[in-house]
């Protein structure tokens, strides 16, 4: 037999046997995931059991007024039974014991209000289940601290507000994020002060997600989102710019004119005119007229299409000489503007209708919309 | 006898906890876990309210609902909406249809059983 038949040969039985052993204990570890998984449902049901009669037992008669002990011993008789049972459960299977548990109460803890979630809340904190997720908080791997930080606000654990203030400053985008609702609902509407003080670079997702909190907030939010508006952070800026919009409070004109003028950068500039044409209040009109002389393109269109909500005669003969002399984008958005602006408006575009070129595709073009609507 | 509750909820754990505390509550309850098996229930055993959790398996909380108010023999059973707090729009259109009252979730146990009580006793049932 040649050397290179032995070796092909050999090398097939190794292969062969590996693939063998590898079956086997790919089979064995299916087996072992799929007993542990049954184990983790089995506890599960029985922890879910466990935790329902504690929540839906009868109360003794506690008066109005009475310290919270009272509440806290009655807890401790429901409780019994639950802390009995866990601490006979052997030291080498507390863990799974424990996460069923913590399972279990984070899934009452995001349908329950009301006196059950206190219950809840001193369930979280007798059994060690606050001060695990603290720690978690504070874990090398991002997700983990995401995740600590999401529970904490479902478990309402009022002792983490502190470190999960200090979240809100974390090096990872999510974890910041998830550290803010849980504040939000700890803390309430207040917490926004602290979010608006020190979080940063907010994404987009996270606007999207931060925004139906802020909105279920509505009227309440509006003094945070003006404070919100001197962060050092843009993407906070502007979320509370579209916020304000968003709600409609017209009394937020000023402090965006402000934003308007003075904002150091440019398209948070170009969005708080945006929020002001929302808005749709006259008192922005003059800032408005003004910026349409601005030295900078981004800011004389967001202030057309802003007079084009608003839609104010004292903004024609500027509006005029945008049609005339602007490039195609703002000839567009004047036209529009002038829509809006009334009978005087109407009678610059038919002025300039007739015009060739731009300046009359222009006009043209905004009376034929303004025709269909 | 006691009144007869029939609870259209998906979530187990929430399903459990309002039965266990509707039946401390000393009513007679029966769950099903998604709407189709709400609906097939309740021309069963025409219970005296219905629980009905908007977002099920199968049929939704408004399609069963709308299906009970269009059944002579199960349109006078009075439903209790179960709505996500953020979804005005849910509340809005299943007092439309037809439901009694509605709670929303996050929602307390003792809320839930009183208000039950309440429509109830509206119906003359104790």
């Amino acid at each position: 037999m040649s050397i290179t038949f032995l070796i092909v040969l050999t090398l097939t039985a190794a292969a062969t046997i590996f693939v063998v052993l590898a079956s086997i204990l790919l089979v064995l570890h299916k087996g072992t995931v799929g007993r542990r998984v049954r184990r983790i449902s089995r506890l599960n049901d029985m922890y879910a059991a466990s935790v329902t009669e504690f929540l839906a037992a009868d109360l003794p008669e506690i008066p109005p007024g009475s310290p919270a002990s009272r509440a806290f011993r009655a807890y401790d008789s429901l409780l019994l039974p639950l802390r009995t049972g866990f601490d006979a459960v052997p030291r080498r299977r507390r863990e799974m014991h424990f996460q069923a548990l913590t399972q279990v109460v984070l899934d009452f803890g995001k349908d329950l209000t009301g006196e059950s979630v206190d219950r809840l809340v001193y369930l979280s904190y007798m059994f060690g289940i606050v001060d695990r997720l603290l720690r978690r908080l504070t874990h090398r791997r991002w997700w983990v601290r995401a995740e600590a930080a999401m529970d904490l606000g479902t478990v309402r654990a009022r002792r983490a507000i502190a470190p999960l203030t200090a979240a809100v400053e974390d090096s990872h985008p999510d974890v910041r994020f998830q550290a803010i609702r849980a504040l939000l609902t700890l803390v309430g509407v207040e917490a926004l002060r602290t979010v608006f003080r020190v979080g940063r670079e907010l994404t987009t997702w996270n606007m999207m997600e931060l925004s139906v909190d802020v909105l279920h907030f509505r009227e309440d939010a509006i003094p945070y989102l003006i404070e919100g508006l001197a962060s050092t952070d843009k993407s906070i800026v502007l979320f509370c710019i579209e916020m304000l919009a968003e709600i409609g409070f017209v009394n937020a004109v000023d402090p965006l004119s402000q934003v308007a003028l003075k904002y150091p950068n440019t398209s948070v500039r170009a969005k708080a005119i945006e929020a002001l044409g929302r808005l749709g209040d006259s008192r922005a009109e003059g800032l408005l007229v003004k910026n349409l002389s601005n030295a900078i393109p981004q800011l004389r269109l967001s202030s057309l299409r802003a007079l084009a909500r608003i839609g104010t005669p004292s903004a024609v003969p500027a509006l005029r000489q945008r049609l005339a002399d602007g490039p195609l984008d703002e000839k567009i958005a004047a036209a529009r503007a002038l829509v809006r602006a009334g009978e005087e408006g109407l009678a610059v575009l038919q002025e300039f209708s007739s015009s060739s070129g731009l300046i009359g595709a222009a006009a043209g073009q905004a009376m034929e919309e303004a025709a269909r609507e | 006898m006691s009144a007869t509750i029939l609870v259209a909820e998906d979530q187990l754990h929430i399903r459990s906890l309002i039965d266990y505390k509707l039946r401390n509550s000393g009513y007679t309850v029966v769950c099903v876990e998604d709407g189709a098996a709400a609906l097939e229930r309740a021309r069963e055993l025409k219970p005296n309210l219905i629980m009905l959790d908007v977002m099920m398996p199968l049929m939704t909380g408004f399609e069963v609902l709308a299906a009970l108010k269009a059944d002579p023999l199960t349109t006078s059973i009075p439903v209790l909406l179960v709505t996500a707090q953020s979804k005005e729009h849910e509340v809005l259109r299943g007092l439309e249809l037809g439901a009694e009252d509605y709670i929303t979730k996050p929602f307390s146990p003792n809320e839930l059983a009183a208000r039950v009580k309440k429509v109830l006793l509206t119906h003359g049932i104790r």
